[in-house]
């Protein structure tokens, strides 16, 4: 396989199992309005469940039940959903901004739990040699990488059809209706705690989903890796993308990593050798200047939300039956 | 005069043929932080490699092809990072990259990319016992290699200091990340092990207004020193917090606060004994030149670690591919890094002149002991270095460089230790 070609995989495994987070970010701020600031603690806690869970014996930590990779890539997503769960009860009765506060303050306290339990996670000298699914399969370099895009090009597309199925259903509709105007779902009866409690405890799962498959594709994690850019990456995917769109978070994802590492070949090409040290300044510039550059032209995001309308005024009824 | 033009004509071509010998291009990689946390000293470090490439080029370049580094920033993330070390190998083809400097960065590069690709990875700056660990697990292949002495060493190097001055209990401060963890880690055990007691461990997050609390705890135990390890700003605090609660003033301090505006701070005064350690390098002449070289191009040398490092991680990977007469076939690089760094091999020295000289030994096939700017460089068998460390205390009020504790003597103790 030629080097591009070897290298456009690896970029678009990693495109990917950031697509997937964005896709449970999208049903929580997209479809039910959760203004969640706290994307990197769930990603977090995806990334350690899977290290302990799947990853060898540790010397320092706790680990070595060596378990399959699905068996914990499922424990990954359920400790992921359950600390959804347990931040989520007394956080989800507040709206918007504070919501963002607390959800920020929660990705902090993982962090520093990841980074102060050493019992539990290494601390700061993190966790290594965590497996790629089919280890014992002596694959080779180039052949792995391509059996990981696949797998992840697979849970990708499944967790798009589902989400897209849930979000056409009438618990999707009520999604929206609370993300619109929760006075008036309430007062057709809809809980609006429950739906958005079911929602960011599902999102948060799908992050899960991400960290375990991202801990598997680098084989070692570490609480740096888990710093509030990555939340302002994933955001960025999802605005840039269209929020309120699956397709949207899909194409946003692949497109913001693109130019997010595209820019540092670019900043190396354009600088005189003399500057070589400021190209990472000029590489963060440029990708400040893309992203603003596409919100000028596209505010709503590339693919804006579809507009969904009721399928009797569709058809032209006039509300007789 | 038209003889004159016809013979001037006919020299042209000549000067051609010579320009023509260096017509091909071998591409070094490199992954540091050039912006995020570690951006500012990353640049500087940085420019350690690119000294380094303009003086393999002085010296005629490597395998007879011209040198270039292709340097990437990994935004002190380590997905940006991976990404960067997968394009540097499969787009540009590199044998070997210099970097990371964040440990963190280094393994993720190293488990994701390098070591699945067989390319040389050369950390000048990552200091995490993972590194070695990953190493003795075979996870390596014995690509990985790096020109900064492990963590281990300096705690080690610290317990040995402390309790040959006569030290028995000491309470330990340390920064609650990868450094100060690391260093903590090995100090205790060491010190433990040599007979002194550690009567408090207490660990403190940084950019805290103040740190009575863990100040408080620490002086539980009645220690007879404090082992503070951080960096100047919290360290400030903590330290005048100490003495202020009435800690006794004699101090273990770690290369992190090595600073005599650290001192100044905190009150010269307060510094009666002072049990110091930082990764040190011994004398070399190959030390002058850099600075002398890095002075000459760049303007100004900043008083930073690690950019001696890069300098001769680069070094060595260019004598590397040298002496196994290749830039593509990075097995024969890997196995040419130990030929190079020889304890008995003819010994080479830093600079653009001493290259020129090893680059004529090399096409004789000659093994060398490059001897670098942090001084001789020797790779054990998972690719990390021993380094001497320096003693350092102060004395009126001024920061003084006392002394050495060599790598023999840290590997006695730890021999000892062993036991």
């Amino acid at each position: 396989m030629t080097g591009l070609l070897s290298y456009l995989v690896f970029f678009l495994i990693q495109a990917l199992i950031y697509a997937l987070v964005a896709l449970g970010l999208n049903l929580q701020w997209g479809y039910t309005g959760l203004f969640n600031i706290g994307v990197a603690g769930f990603f977090l806690v995806g990334s350690y469940t899977f290290a302990v869970l799947s990853g060898p014996a540790y010397a320092t930590h706790l680990g070595g039940f060596g378990l399959p990779v699905a068996v914990g890539i499922l424990g990954a997503m359920a400790m992921a959903g359950l600390i959804a769960l347990v931040v989520g009860i007394p956080t989800l009765r507040l709206r918007e901004d504070y919501l963002a506060i607390a959800t920020i303050g929660i990705a902090e306290v993982l962090r520093l739990v990841a980074l102060n339990a050493r019992g539990l996670t290494g601390g700061s000298r993190g966790a290594q040699s965590i497996p790629r699914p089919f280890q014992g399969l002596e694959l080779g370099n180039v052949a792995s990488n391509l059996v990981f895009l696949v797998l992840v090009a697979a849970l990708v597309v499944l967790v798009y059809l589902a989400l897209e199925t849930m979000v056409r259903s009438p618990w999707g509709r009520v999604l929206k209706a609370i993300r619109e105007d929760e006075q008036a779902a309430s007062s057709l009866g809809k809980d609006p705690f429950r739906f958005r409690l079911q929602s960011f405890v599902l999102g948060c799962a799908i992050m899960g989903l991400g960290g375990a498959l991202n801990a598997s594709f680098v084989g070692f994690v570490a609480p740096t890796d888990f710093l509030p850019i990555l939340t302002f990456e994933i955001w960025a995917m999802l605005i840039v993308g269209g929020s309120g769109n699956n397709r949207g978070a899909l194409l946003g994802s692949v497109l913001v990593w693109a130019f997010w590492t595209g820019t540092g070949s670019i900043a190396q090409s354009l600088l005189p050798s003399g500057l070589q040290v400021k190209g990472g300044a000029l590489q963060v510039i440029l990708i400040g200047a893309v992203l603003l550059l596409i919100l000028m032209i596209r505010p709503r995001g590339l693919i804006g939300e579809e507009r969904t309308v009721s399928r009797e005024a569709e058809l032209g009824g006039d509300g007789r039956t | 005069m038209r003889k004159f033009l016809i013979l001037g004509a006919a020299t042209i071509p000549l000067l051609f043929g010579t320009a023509l010998a260096q017509s091909c291009t071998v591409t070094i990689g490199s992954v540091m932080a050039l912006t995020g946390s570690l951006g500012v000293l990353g640049q500087q470090i940085a420019k350690g490699a690119q000294l380094a490439v303009a003086d393999l080029n002085a010296a005629g370049g490597v395998d007879g092809c011209t040198v270039k580094l292709a340097l990437s920033d990994d935004q002190t993330q380590a997905n940006v990072g991976v990404d960067a070390a997968k394009k540097l190998v499969d787009v540009q083809h590199v044998p070997a990259i210099v970097g990371a400097l964040s440990s963190g960065i280094t393994t993720a590069i190293l488990t994701s990319v390098t070591a699945p690709g067989h390319v040389i990875l050369i950390s000048p700056a990552s200091t995490s016992p993972t590194l070695t660990q990953l190493g003795k697990d075979g996870k390596t292949g014995g690509y990985f290699f790096r020109t900064a002495p492990s963590d281990a060493l300096q705690g080690v190097a610290m317990a040995d200091y402390a309790y040959t001055g006569g030290l028995r209990k000491v309470a330990v401060l340390y920064l609650n990340n990868a450094y100060g963890q690391g260093l903590s880690d090995q100090f205790v055990k060491a010190f433990k092990g040599l007979g002194g007691t550690v009567t408090q461990d207490v660990v403190y997050n940084p950019d805290q207004p103040s740190y009575r609390s863990e100040v408080n705890k620490a002086l539980g135990g009645g220690p007879q020193a404090l082992f503070l390890i951080g960096y100047p700003g919290d360290g400030t605090t903590i330290a005048r917090e100490w003495v202020a609660s009435g800690g006794p003033q004699t101090w273990l301090l770690p290369d992190g606060l090595e600073s005599q505006a650290f001192v100044n701070d905190v009150g010269p005064s307060y510094f009666k004994k002072v049990y110091g350690t930082a990764p040190g390098t011994t004398d070399t002449p190959s030390l002058a030149t850099f600075k002398k070289e890095f002075q000459a191009k760049f303007g100004s040398l900043p008083t930073q670690a690690y950019m001696t490092n890069a300098y001769d991680a680069t070094v060595i990977v260019g004598l590397a591919m040298d002496y196994a007469k290749t830039t593509t076939d990075t097995a024969a690089i890997r196995d040419a890094m130990r030929k190079v760094t020889d304890p008995n091999g003819q010994k080479v020295y830093a600079g653009a002149n001493e290259l020129q000289a090893a680059a004529g030994l090399l096409k004789l096939g000659t093994t060398l002991q490059y001897i670098g700017a942090t001084g001789p460089l020797q790779f054990d068998a998972y690719g990390d270095v021993a380094g001497p460390y320096v003693k350092w205390t102060v004395t009126g009020g001024n920061v003084k460089e006392t002394g050495m504790i060599t790598v023999s003597e840290i590997e006695k103790v730890q021999a000892e230790l062993a036991k």
